[in-house]
């Protein structure tokens, strides 16, 4: 299923949150949202989802506009894990994961053989299948996360939205839900990710989208939007580039104040 | 928990209220159930029994019934909908406003002349408390909530009081002094008809909310992901939760931490899980009021405990150990 955002106005309070963002994701594809706080990637991503109020624009899911969906026909479409990876009662594993299914079920409906098997293949896409009767409140970050993965996972959406999947991560987790959005994306899914850290971003993402004060600044390859011209204009820092198996990367060094070094 | 298991819970609560209705038909002053059979056998005493049965006991154990599940019931979705294990209809000031709202029934007189008046007033007052208390809730964290709760019934209970304070007939105060302390004692059938439709709309509310309830789980921005509607849902839990309390509260006064204790000693047995702990703590509010009822009245003290008094010293410190359990949340909010 094709996404796409066309002139999207979000306002708030006076205030302009998105400016005529455009940006399209196809299936299969890996795009990564980043930009600096504030700047736009969380509302795009509650725009897209239905919790954020547009102003103007369209989003349109393969041509058709998202309006036209009933929640629950969008929720199919969608799934989405937001920043805030809140679980507040002490369920097992399994049964968050299962919550996934509901935009498939009847209400009354106990779930089905097929909602069992499509959570814990779920689960086991992000390897937790181990977690299953464990608490979800007790679980570390890094097992969190993937278990709300799994969760957006569950939905079978053919377009999956996460807002900063890998934030609290160590290197190894943030690795390896990285590779488990690439995964995801090249079995079929349209995968959005907003992200922090630009090196993952690089490496990872078949496209990007820059965001600057609610607009874009910058959209194609990461090679050709994580410039140091653009990462200087937009996140005010310098980086250090190299190539480690014909794989270019990006770090970033240092805070510019006024375009030199502070 | 498996639903096989589930299914088990649900069972044995049924036949636990089942058996509990039984109890509370049978236990009174004038005797067991027992002598009663033996007296219907042997033709003796049968008008009396069936009057103490049919006019005393059953309306008693009726309004245990639906009061117990009602408050039960509103309790666990409550606490579903603003996924706070504290939010108990009687600790967050609804009972009290359903209360002021039935009190005004009562003193003006309206209720006397036209009855349904009494639970409508009691469902407007808590329908205003839980309408207050959303907003402030989804905003603040726990602490927000109760202190809201505290304001809430604080204000209530003084406009009560001056309500009682005005009155030309202290009988009259003393009573509805008596009715707060929560009590279905000397009820008829007919109290238990004028409530029914309003509960029944409140149950039917609230059992509409069950699958919503366990995606909001992960937070408002999942569950509308997943499709659920919040401000349909809102709605549902409001209204119903206010029918619920505002009835119950109308024909029994304040009956409070039913809605606290029942889902806090169920909700590890259906797995924690929003949705199936609302019509085990519907059943389980239901055996708790029967057993409370039922125990009041084999106390031998010269005027009856009042039932709301015996849930009170039962819940109190099942609330002390919520908060302090809770007191990192409160520090987080």
């Amino acid at each position: 299923m094709q996404l796409d955002v066309d002139s999207l106005v979000v306002r708030a309070q006076e205030r302009v949150l998105l400016d005529h963002v455009a940006l399209s994701v196809a299936p299969g594809e890996l795009v990564g949202l980043i930009g600096p706080n504030g700047a736009g990637k969380t509302t795009l991503l509650r725009a897209i989802v239905g919790s954020q109020r547009i102003t103007g624009g369209s989003v349109r899911l393969d041509g058709r506009a998202i309006d036209d969906f009933d929640t629950r026909a969008r929720a199919r479409a969608l799934a989405y894990l937001p920043q805030d990876r809140q679980i507040e009662w002490p369920l097992p594993v399994s049964e968050i994961v299962m919550l996934g299914r509901y935009p498939h079920r009847s209400r009354l409906a106990p779930p089905d053989a097929r909602s069992d098997e499509v959570a814990t293949r779920a689960l086991a896409a992000v390897d937790a299948a181990p977690l299953s009767a464990r608490r979800a409140t007790v679980l570390s970050g890094g097992e969190r996360t993937r278990v709300l993965l799994a969760r957006a996972l569950a939905v079978e959406a053919p377009l999956l939205l996460v807002d900063e999947p890998v934030a609290g991560l160590d290197p190894y987790h943030q690795l390896h839900v990285m590779e488990i959005l690439r995964d995801t994306a090249h079995s079929g899914t349209g995968v959005l990710a907003v992200l922090h850290d630009l090196t993952l971003t690089m490496r990872f993402m078949d496209r990007v989208v820059l965001l600057h004060d609610g607009r874009i600044a910058a959209h194609g390859a990461p090679a050709d939007v994580l410039t140091p011209a653009n990462l200087r204009d937009v996140y005010r820092i310098s980086t250090l580039e190299g190539i480690n198996k014909s794989t270019r990367y990006v770090l970033p060094w240092s805070r510019l104040d006024n375009g030199t070094p502070t | 928990m498996n639903p096989i298991r589930f299914g088990t819970l649900l069972a044995a609560l049924v036949g636990l209220t089942a058996v509990l209705f039984a109890v509370s038909l049978a236990v009174g002053p004038t005797g067991t159930g027992l002598r009663a059979f033996v007296d219907l056998a042997a033709g003796r005493d049968r008008e009396m029994w069936s009057l103490i049965i049919w006019e005393l006991r059953l309306p008693r154990a009726l309004l245990a019934l639906i009061v117990g599940a009602s408050l039960g019931l509103a309790g666990a979705s409550l606490q579903g909908f603003l996924r706070n294990p504290l939010a108990e209809p009687g600790i967050i000031g609804i009972s009290s406003a359903a209360a002021l709202g039935a009190v005004i029934a009562i003193y003006s007189g309206i209720a006397m002349r036209f009855p349904v008046v009494l639970p409508l007033l009691a469902i407007a007052g808590s329908l205003t408390a839980v309408s207050v208390l959303q907003p402030l809730a989804a905003r603040g964290g726990a602490l927000t909530l109760i202190l809201a709760g505290v304001a809430i019934s604080s204000l209530c209970g003084a406009l009560t009081a001056l309500a009682l304070s005005l009155s030309s007939n202290p009988f009259a105060s003393l009573e509805i002094v008596y009715w707060m302390l929560g009590s279905i004692t000397d009820r008829s059938l007919a109290d238990v008809w004028l409530i029914l439709p309003f509960v029944a709309l409140g149950w039917g509310l609230l059992a509409a909310t069950s699958g919503q309830l366990a995606a909001l789980t992960l937070g408002p921005e999942t569950a509308i992901s997943l499709g659920v509607d919040l401000a349909r849902l809102q709605w549902l839990v409001t209204l119903g939760a206010a029918c619920c309390v505002g009835a119950a509260t109308a024909v029994a006064g304040v009956i409070g931490f039913v809605g606290l204790v029942v889902p806090h000693l169920l909700r590890p047995l259906v797995g924690f899980h929003p949705s199936r702990l609302l019509p085990v703590s519907a059943l389980g509010g239901a055996a708790l009021l029967l057993a409370a009822d039922v125990c009041v009245r084999l106390l031998s003290t010269e005027s009856e405990v009042r039932l709301g008094v015996v849930t009170a010293l039962i819940g109190v410190p099942f609330f002390f150990y919520l908060v302090v359990r809770s007191r990192s949340a409160y520090g987080a909010s």
